[in-house]
């Protein structure tokens, strides 16, 4: 069942003299097996907009349903779509709490109600899955790295095994093996039909992953659509302060350079054809469509 | 990096370090092992490599908030395990992490800021000069009266930054202190330090999982399971001859691209990392075509 925002609104410490507005007439709907990713500026109200997505926060005006579940209705409800809605924080260890990295994990299937050989094989499961090594288990979570802590907080998550996923930049510190491992992860969870929600800055991870990208920008949402068409729109981006990749810029460049290379170039592959094309002469307009549709993806 | 400072001591020097948590307990964990290694004034260094490779905890040795368990380090000549000179390297490096959440304690972003200078007993008017430098450099100006606590990630890492900034230390450590801004942030941070660096000399030692950021520094120190597997500039980390994927490195999307493109036949030069050497090149490629 979808997730379907009307005309919410939120604002953070209501009547109060430091009030903030922080979600303004947010209309949104997001299919079953749907990958979005949300971008934004910092401060555009990203993080505010999903975590109504598990009921932690509450419209202040408007309405939120998810999965049949209306955001507002009492804690019993709450507790049922915290089990079907996964969120991983933007910060890591606001979500590890637990004496061993180990019961960290197993904490949310343990409170599933699940028999102790189910959350072992779960806390295993979500741990090969992002990469953290058997022998960590045994560790406070605070005793690790910040990638590491990352990783944790993922797992921690994935075991709950939710139908819904959501994520709030969850390749921040991950180096950049654990980056690409952490998009097939997410590539593989779509394949098996969960809905993936994913905050990110990088329209690099976003093109190879997401079906739909809604764009937020001071608390409203500034424009969604498909993944492709929202990032054609560069100027559009360049108000909400996000920045193309460095591979479009080096792109621009080229182009400002005199050579006529395609402006609708996003990542490393892309441009290589592109680029090529235009070098090589054997490309009009018509032709370098077709070339880099026989790439994408 | 010139001669000049090469001859000057080291603003941080490294010698025979290691640092192992919980030593002597079955779970040690040997986090730097026999690390040497000399940074100077005005450098900017990237540092890298995979997650729990000890970058995190070689930042804490610079600036006594872990002391070693093996060697020494100097900062600016002062041995940071003498209690004497704790405060010294305190004020002499600075150091911002990922997260400030726990960082901020004021009502005001211009109260955080100046925080540690009351402390100092700088003088008020001074105090309001350097509240607002910073926070112009790092782009919050306008947010002075906001309180720290309903900013988004990216805004209160800026007030951090502005807060050790204020301190004026000779030395910025940046631990992944960019990771959660967006891009403009990022790139308004990174322009900071950089200005910082070329115009007044400070220091930036700057530890982060983005490559293209890393491409930009003076210096790349790749770090290994503890150990420094590579140190040297862009072009000798990335443009070859390394095998980056085993330490847990990527090349910039410059270098991808550059060499993409010469796998493919193109006449470019090798390993490049420069964006605009490799504009300048297939520019140069498409008029003789
Ligand atoms: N407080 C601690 N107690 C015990 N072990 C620790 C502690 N902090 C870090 N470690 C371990 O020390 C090693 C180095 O960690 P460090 O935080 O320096 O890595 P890092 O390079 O900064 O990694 P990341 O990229 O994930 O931030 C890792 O194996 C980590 O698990
Ligand atoms: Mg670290």
């Amino acid at each position: 069942m979808p997730i379907i925002f009307e005309q919410v609104s939120y604002t953070y410490d209501e009547d109060t003299p430091w009030s903030k507005q922080a979600l303004l007439d947010v209309d949104l709907r997001i299919e079953d097996g749907d990958f979005v990713g949300i971008v934004g500026p910092t401060g555009s109200g990203k993080s505010t907009l999903i975590q109504h997505m598990n009921g932690l926060l509450k419209p202040t005006s408007g309405r939120v349903v998810v999965n049949g579940i209306e955001v507002s209705s009492d804690s019993k409800d709450m507790r049922q779509l915290r089990r079907m809605v996964g969120l991983v924080f933007q910060y890591p260890e606001h979500q590890l709490f637990e004496e061993t990295l180990r019961d960290d994990i197993a904490f949310g299937p343990r409170n599933l109600d699940l028999d102790a050989e189910e959350v072992q094989r779960r806390v295993e499961w979500a741990c090969s899955a992002v990469g953290l090594p058997e022998e960590l288990l045994d560790r406070s979570p605070f005793e690790l790295s910040g990638g590491q802590m990352r990783r944790a907080a993922i797992a921690g998550v994935l075991a709950m095994e939710c139908d819904v996923l959501i994520l709030d930049e969850p390749t921040a510190g991950l180096d950049p093996r654990g980056q690409s491992e952490m998009l097939d992860l997410l590539d593989a969870l779509r394949r098996q039909g969960l809905t993936i929600i994913m905050v990110s800055h990088s329209i690099d991870q976003l093109v190879q992953l997401a079906d739909r990208i809604v764009v937020m920008f001071e608390g409203r949402v500034m424009l969604q659509g498909q993944t492709r068409e929202v990032f054609a729109k560069s100027e559009a981006l360049r108000q909400a302060s996000l920045d193309l990749p460095e591979v479009a810029k080096i792109m621009e460049k080229i182009r400002e350079g005199g050579v006529p290379v395609s402006s609708d170039v996003l990542t490393v592959r892309e441009a290589t054809d592109a680029i090529l094309e235009v070098l090589r002469g054997d490309g009009d307009a018509q032709g370098r469509h077709n070339h880099r549709a026989v790439h994408s993806g | 990096m010139d001669m000049k400072a090469r001859k000057t001591t080291p603003l941080i020097d490294m010698r025979g370090v290691s640092f192992v948590y919980r030593k002597g307990e079955p779970e040690e964990v040997v986090a730097v092992r026999d690390v040497d290694m000399q940074i100077h004034r005005g450098e900017f260094v990237a540092v890298v490599g995979a997650n729990g490779s000890g970058k995190s905890t070689l930042a804490k040795l610079t600036n006594a908030l872990l002391l070693p368990t093996e060697g020494k380090v100097f900062v600016d000549g002062m041995q940071t395990d003498l209690r004497e000179h704790l405060w010294d390297v305190r004020r002499t490096v600075g150091m911002v992490f990922q997260n400030p959440d726990n960082q901020l304690v004021s009502t005001t972003v211009e109260q955080e800021v100046a925080f540690g200078l009351e402390n100092l007993g700088i003088p008020t008017e001074d105090m309001h000069r350097r509240v607002d430098k910073v926070l112009t450099e790092v782009g919050m100006a306008d947010s002075r009266d906001q309180e720290p606590h309903n900013l988004s990630g990216g805004q209160k890492q800026r007030v951090a930054i502005a807060s050790v900034l204020a301190m004026e230390p000779a030395c910025l450590v940046l631990d992944e202190a960019t990771s959660m801004l967006d891009p403009q942030g990022r790139a308004d941070v990174m322009e900071a330090a950089r200005f910082l660096t070329e115009d007044r000399g400070l220091t930036v030692v700057c530890i982060t999982h983005f490559m293209d950021e890393a491409a930009e520094a003076d210096r790349i120190v790749a770090l290994k399971e503890g150990q420094i597997a590579a140190d040297g500039s862009p072009e000798d980390i990335f443009g070859g001859g390394l095998d980056l994927e085993s330490i847990g490195l990527q090349a910039p999307a410059v270098t991808r691209l550059a060499e993409n493109l010469r796998a493919d036949g193109l006449s470019l030069s090798a390993g490049m990392t420069d964006s605009e050497q490799l504009v300048g090149e297939i520019c140069r490629l498409y008029l003789n075509r």
